[in-house]
C-alpha cells in the first residue's frame, strides 16, 4: 500500500510537471491499481466462509445433549428388553 | 440480545397482534387434534398382549410413519417443496435424523411399558417429555425467560401438579401388577419420557429455523426407520429370524401399518403447536392424547375390569391431576418480551449456521417462501405407493383377538375426526400448511 501510495504521487509529479500524457497515463493506471479498500473487502470475505453442514453441527453444543440421550436410552432399552 | 434480534429476524413480530393471536389459536388447535391422534395411534400398540414382539410392533408401526412422512408431504407439499426447503438450511438433515432415533427408542420403550402397565397407565408416566421439553426450552432456546410471575407459577404449579399425578398413577400400577413389571414398565415409560423431551430440541431448531413441519419430518423418519431396523434385527436375532416374524405375523401387519399411519397425522398436528406456539405450550397440549390413551383404555379396552373401586378412582384422579398440570402450563400466554426471546434464539441459528434470513423470516410468520402448485411424478408415485402397501397388507388382514366396546370406540373415532377436520381447516386458512 505504501509503495502504491509511493508510485502514484511519483507518477503524479512527472504528469504535473511535464504535462505529458505518457504521465497521466502512467497516473491512471496506477490508480486502478492501487485500491486496498476492494482488496481488504475480499479478504474478509473470504476470511468467513460458509461453515461445512456437518462440522457446524458437531460444534454446537446443543448437538450433543441428545446424542447423550440417545445413548442412555440405547443402555436401557437393553436392560428392558 | 433481544434487541439484536429485533433489528435482524423479522418475524413473528410482537408489533403484528392479529398475526400472533391468529397463530397462537392454530397452535392450540392443533396441539388439541395432536393429542386425540397420538393417543388413538397407541391403540393397536395393545397387540403387544397378543403375543407379538414390542421390536416387531414398533417396526411395523415406524414402516407406517415412514410410508406415511413421504405420502403425506408429497400430497400436500410435493417433493419439490421439500427440496428447496432443506437446500435452505441442510444442517437439519442431520438434526432430523437425530430426532427420528430419539423417537424410535422412546416408541419401542413405550411398548415395554404398555405391555408392563397397559395403556392408562403408561401414557401418564411418558407425558412427563413435556417437563424435560420445558427445561430444554428454559436452558437452550430461554423460553421462559422474562415471562412474570404468573407465567412461571403456570407452569412451575403445573409441573408439580403432573408430578404429583404421576406418582398416584405409578403407587397404583405397582399395587396392581408384580413388582418387577412394575418397575421395569415405570423405568420404560420414564424413560421414553426423557428421550421425547429431548426430542423437543431439534425440534425447536428446526422451527426457529423456519423450516416447514412437513419437510422436517420427511428426513426425520429416514432416521427412525433407520434405527428401527437396526433394533429390531439386533434384538429379534438377526435377519432370517426377524424375516420370520415378519411374515408370521402378516395378517396383524396392516393394523400396525395403520398405527404408524394414525400416529403421523398426530405428530404432523404437533409439529404445527411447536412451531407457532413454542415447546412449552405445544408438547402440554398435544399430551392430551394421555386422556385420549386412558379413554381407550378404560372404556374401550375396558383395562380396569377386576381392580378395586379404591385403585380405579386412584387412577382417575392421577390422570385428572396430569391434566390439570398441562393445562395450567398450556394456557399461560406468552407475553412480547418471550416473543423477542423466541426471535432472538431464531438469530442466534440464522447466525450459527448462515441460514437466509428471509427463509428465516417467512418461516416463523409461517407464510409460504417457495409455494410449489404442480405435483411432480415422484410425488404421485409416493403416495401410489403407499396407497398399494396399505391396500395389499389390508387384504390380508384379520381382526385381531381383542376384545373392544364398540359403541366407544365409535364415539372416540368421530371426536378424533371432528378435531381433525378443525385443524386442517384452520391450518388451510391461516398459513396455508406453511
Amino acid at each position: 500500500m505504501i509503495y502504491g501510495a509511493h508510485t502514484v504521487a511519483k507518477a503524479l509529479a512527472t504528469a504535473t510537471a511535464n504535462s505529458s500524457i505518457q504521465g497521466l497515463r502512467k497516473l491512471r493506471r496506477m490508480a486502478r491499481l492501487w485500491r486496498p479498500q476492494v482488496i481488504e473487502e475480499k479478504r474478509v470475505e473470504n476470511s468467513e466462509p460458509k461453515p461445512n453442514t456437518f462440522s457446524a453441527v458437531v460444534r454446537d453444543v446443543h448437538f450433543w445433549v441428545p446424542t447423550i440421550v440417545l445413548i442412555a436410552g440405547l443402555i436401557l432399552l437393553r436392560w428392558v428388553s | 440480545m433481544g434487541q439484536l434480534t429485533t433489528a435482524n429476524i423479522p418475524g413473528p413480530r410482537a408489533d403484528l397482534p392479529g398475526r400472533i393471536r391468529a397463530l397462537r389459536r392454530l397452535g392450540v388447535v392443533c396441539g388439541l387434534a395432536a393429542g386425540a391422534w397420538l393417543g388413538a395411534a397407541e391403540v393397536p400398540t395393545k397387540l403387544v398382549s397378543a403375543g407379538l414382539s414390542p421390536f416387531l410392533i414398533s417396526f411395523m408401526m415406524v414402516l407406517g410413519v415412514f410410508l406415511g412422512r413421504w405420502s403425506l408431504p408429497a400430497v400436500a407439499r410435493g417433493t419439490s417443496g421439500i427440496r428447496a426447503d432443506i437446500l435452505k438450511a441442510p444442517h437439519l438433515v442431520i438434526w432430523a435424523i437425530l430426532a427420528g432415533f430419539l423417537w424410535c427408542v422412546a416408541n419401542t420403550l413405550t411398548i415395554f411399558a404398555i405391555r408392563d402397565l397397559g395403556l392408562s397407565l403408561a401414557f401418564p408416566l411418558w407425558n412427563t417429555n413435556a417437563l424435560f421439553g420445558i427445561v430444554w426450552g428454559v436452558v437452550f432456546f430461554h423460553e421462559l425467560r422474562d415471562a412474570g410471575w404468573a407465567r412461571w407459577m403456570a407452569v412451575g404449579g403445573g409441573a408439580t401438579l403432573m408430578f404429583v399425578g404421576g406418582m398416584m398413577l405409578a403407587r397404583v400400577s405397582a399395587n396392581q401388577i408384580s413388582s418387577q413389571a412394575a418397575t421395569q414398565g415405570i423405568v420404560a415409560a420414564l424413560g421414553a419420557g426423557v428421550l421425547w423431551g429431548t426430542m423437543y430440541i431439534p425440534y425447536r431448531k428446526a422451527y426457529l429455523s423456519g423450516m416447514n413441519p412437513l419437510s422436517f419430518v420427511s428426513f426425520f423418519t429416514v432416521g427412525e426407520l433407520g434405527m428401527m431396523t437396526v433394533l429390531a434385527v439386533r434384538y429379534l436375532g438377526g435377519l432370517a429370524r426377524f424375516w420370520q416374524q415378519v411374515t408370521t405375523a402378516y395378517h396383524l401387519l396392516f393394523w400396525l401399518l395403520m398405527a404408524g399411519f394414525v400416529w403421523v397425522l398426530g405428530d404432523i398436528f404437533q409439529q404445527y403447536a411447536v412451531k407457532y406456539i413454542g415447546v412449552s405450550r405445544g408438547i402440554p397440549l398435544s399430551n392430551s392424547n394421555q386422556l385420549w390413551g386412558l379413554l381407550w383404555g378404560a372404556v374401550a379396552f375396558r383395562e380396569f375390569h377386576g381392580w378395586s373401586q379404591t385403585a380405579v378412582m386412584t387412577a382417575v384422579y392421577g390422570s385428572i391431576l396430569m391434566t390439570c398440570g398441562l393445562a395450567a402450563i398450556a394456557f399461560s400466554v406468552a407475553g412480547k418480551s418471550e416473543y423477542q426471546k423466541w426471535r432472538a434464539a431464531a438469530d442466534r441459528e440464522q447466525k450459527r449456521y448462515r441460514i437466509d434470513r428471509q427463509f428465516v423470516s417467512s418461516g416463523l410468520e409461517g407464510k409460504a417462501d417457495n409455494i410449489t402448485k404442480k405435483r411432480s411424478r415422484l410425488d404421485w408415485m409416493l403416495v401410489a405407493m403407499a396407497t398399494a402397501i396399505f391396500v395389499w397388507t389390508g387384504s390380508l388382514a384379520r381382526w385381531p383377538a381383542l376384545k373392544l366396546n364398540w359403541t366407544m370406540t365409535e364415539v372416540l373415532v368421530l371426536a378424533g375426526l371432528a378435531l381433525f377436520s378443525a385443524a386442517v381447516i384452520s391450518l388451510w386458512k391461516v398459513t396455508r400448511f406453511n
